[in-house]
């Protein structure tokens, strides 16, 4: 059965393929036109535009002759790609609710083809991890600057955070969509809305203490309260995390919580009436 | 031994009992029709046994043990409805039936879509309800399965189709698999079945085998000069269930001693007598009632 989730995991990686491809285009022809301007090799486009545009242009053409780029910046996008396919991947056993005549017949005991999903799935969310950071390198190979990238002392948390959050939050749309039928889709967008608005909601200080406490604890089950503050600034991940949480804290955190919910989801959507 | 056995089962929805108390055994190498009018509880029945649903009571099995994952590997089912995906192509489910049963049979799967003229590379969604069918039928036959649970299988299906699907399920039986078969079409389950359950309102009021079930009874059946002809006396005749009248037309259905009852009806001075056995038909209609046919019963 896992063939069908392969098919539709192949369709979705190949849309995410082309508009993380034509980011990268993108990104290149931004940062050439930025060395351009800079070089002195050519016409400066951004000045014959005019000042605005002069000034931003030099901005970033400074920030890119001057910075480095840390390895974590670049695992922590992939990070972002990876939570857009995983919650697109996430309502797999929802999909499967209208058809379980034809799935809860098969050979194969419900569970085990509920895990191989959540596998097929989980190869789909690797492999645009992946693409994600290949794309990444080679545009930034193409603009020359590959040499600015510098591995900083928390990049492979941060790209195992990134993961883990997607992984995170396909575990519990798989919990919650598993058993209803047709509504995936909307729960997962929903998802997107109540997350953000949960992990923003620690600010609004002015609803009393109370009101903060009660966000804090439902943000242990946020995955975009585990996301934040993923670059190293002043190396305090812990003060500038929604939850308190030290870096390596949230990864094993988000990891637990990724398994827990795929397996909550497997135990339910087995029990689902055709 | 018996390849499927239903023992008291019961299925409630709330206080909605759609199947009660439910018993009946197939032998294998057997065909059971299973016939109803709508809503008396076939397609829940199946779908109890298959453990698609949950039942509330009752004991199944297939093939003497009860129904696991592994028992699927030679158990076939076609629901009513189309479960396959409108998204992919025939070949592609063709692919997932590969991949899931070892019993998978190529070759036979070529002459089931051969036979019901079926372009593999067609989309699900885009074919008509009764070529979905088709499909969800070449898929069930490919696997050479033991067991056939099939819910209307001709719905949606030409005449010609429909006798293919019949032949299909004769040919298998004599090959000893067993099948179960719901129909609204009495004639199918008549021309393909050698035994029958019949249900209403949830409960099995007949289940037997044909055969026997239609000597159980005769038909006595006269046709009169005209339509003023008194019945009267026949309506307390203990020998008779049920008379049956229409314009001159009179059946009397016989418990026994049909030849005798026969002997009174020409005492009426009929133009014709005679005495013919029972359909299905009349089985099924002396079950359920003749309310069955504003259900939709054929």
């Amino acid at each position: 059965m896992e063939y069908v989730e392969f098919l539709r995991v192949r369709r979705m990686c190949s849309i995410f393929a082309s508009c993380v491809a034509v980011i990268a285009i993108f990104a290149i022809a931004t940062m050439i036109y930025s060395s351009i301007g800079t070089t002195g090799t050519g016409e400066s486009v951004g000045v014959t535009i005019g000042d605005a545009t002069d000034m931003k242009h030099h901005k970033l053409t400074s920030y890119l002759q001057t910075q480095s780029i840390p390895l974590g910046l670049l695992l922590g996008f992939a990070g972002y790609v990876a939570i857009v396919v995983a919650t697109v991947f996430a309502s797999s056993l929802n999909k499967e609710n209208d058809g379980l005549d034809y799935v809860f017949v098969k050979p194969i005991r419900r569970e085990i083809i509920a895990m191989r999903y959540a596998a097929t799935d989980a190869v789909g969310i690797l492999a645009m991890f992946a693409f994600t950071i290949v794309a990444e390198l080679v545009s930034l190979a193409i603009a020359h600057l590959f040499g600015r990238i510098v591995i900083d002392a928390h990049a492979f948390w941060v790209g195992a955070l990134g993961l883990g959050v997607a992984f995170m939050w396909y575990g519990i749309l798989q919990a919650v969509t598993a058993t209803y039928r047709g509504r995936g889709g909307t729960i997962v967008a929903f998802s997107w809305g109540f997350f953000i608005l949960l992990a923003s909601a620690g600010y609004f200080t002015f609803l009393g203490p109370l009101f903060l406490g009660l966000v804090h604890v439902l943000n242990f089950v946020n995955p975009i309260a585990y996301f934040s503050q993923l670059i190293d600034h002043g190396g305090d991940y812990k003060a500038n995390s929604v939850l308190g949480l030290g870096l390596e804290a949230r990864v094993l955190v988000v990891w637990a919580i990724a398994l827990v919910g795929t397996t909550i989801a497997a135990n339910v959507w087995k029990r689902v009436e055709a | 031994m018996n390849a499927i056995s239903i023992a008291n089962l019961t299925k409630r929805y709330g206080t909605t009992l759609a199947v009660d108390d439910v018993s009946f055994e197939i032998a294998e190498g057997s065909v059971c029709g299973l016939l109803g009018p709508n809503g008396a509880g076939k397609s829940t029945t199946m779908r109890c046994l298959l453990g698609l649903i949950r039942r509330t009571s009752g004991q199944l099995a297939i093939g003497g043990k009860p129904i696991v994952a592994e028992t699927f590997e030679s158990v076939a089912y076609v629901p009513d409805s189309n479960a396959l995906y409108c998204w992919m192509t025939i070949a592609q489910h063709i692919e997932v039936t590969r991949r899931s049963y070892r019993n998978f049979d190529r070759l036979r799967l070529n002459e089931l879509i051969a036979m019901f003229a079926l372009d593999p590379r067609k989309k699900v969604g885009a074919l008509s309800k009764g070529q979905q069918t088709a499909v969800a039928l070449a898929l069930a036959f490919s696997i050479n399965p033991r067991v056939l649970v099939l819910d209307e299988p001709s719905s949606g299906l030409d005449p010609i189709f429909q006798r293919v699907v019949l032949d299909l399920i004769i040919d298998a039986s004599s090959n000893g698999a067993t099948v179960l078969f719901s129909s609204h079409q009495i004639g199918q389950v008549e021309r393909a079945a050698d035994r029958v359950v019949i249900m209403r309102s949830g409960k099995t009021i007949v289940d037997g085998e044909i055969d026997r079930l239609k000597s159980d009874e005769k038909i006595v059946e006269a046709i009169f000069p005209s339509d003023a002809f008194s019945t009267a006396h026949f309506d307390a005749d203990a020998r008779i269930r049920r008379v049956e009248r229409t314009g001159r037309t009179l059946r009397l259905f016989v418990r026994s001693d049909a030849e005798a009852v026969a002997r009174d009806v020409e005492t009426l001075a009929p133009r014709a007598v005679q005495i013919v056995d029972l359909g299905l038909e009349d089985i099924f209609l002396g079950a359920v009632g003749a309310d069955a046919i504003t259900q939709g019963v054929s």
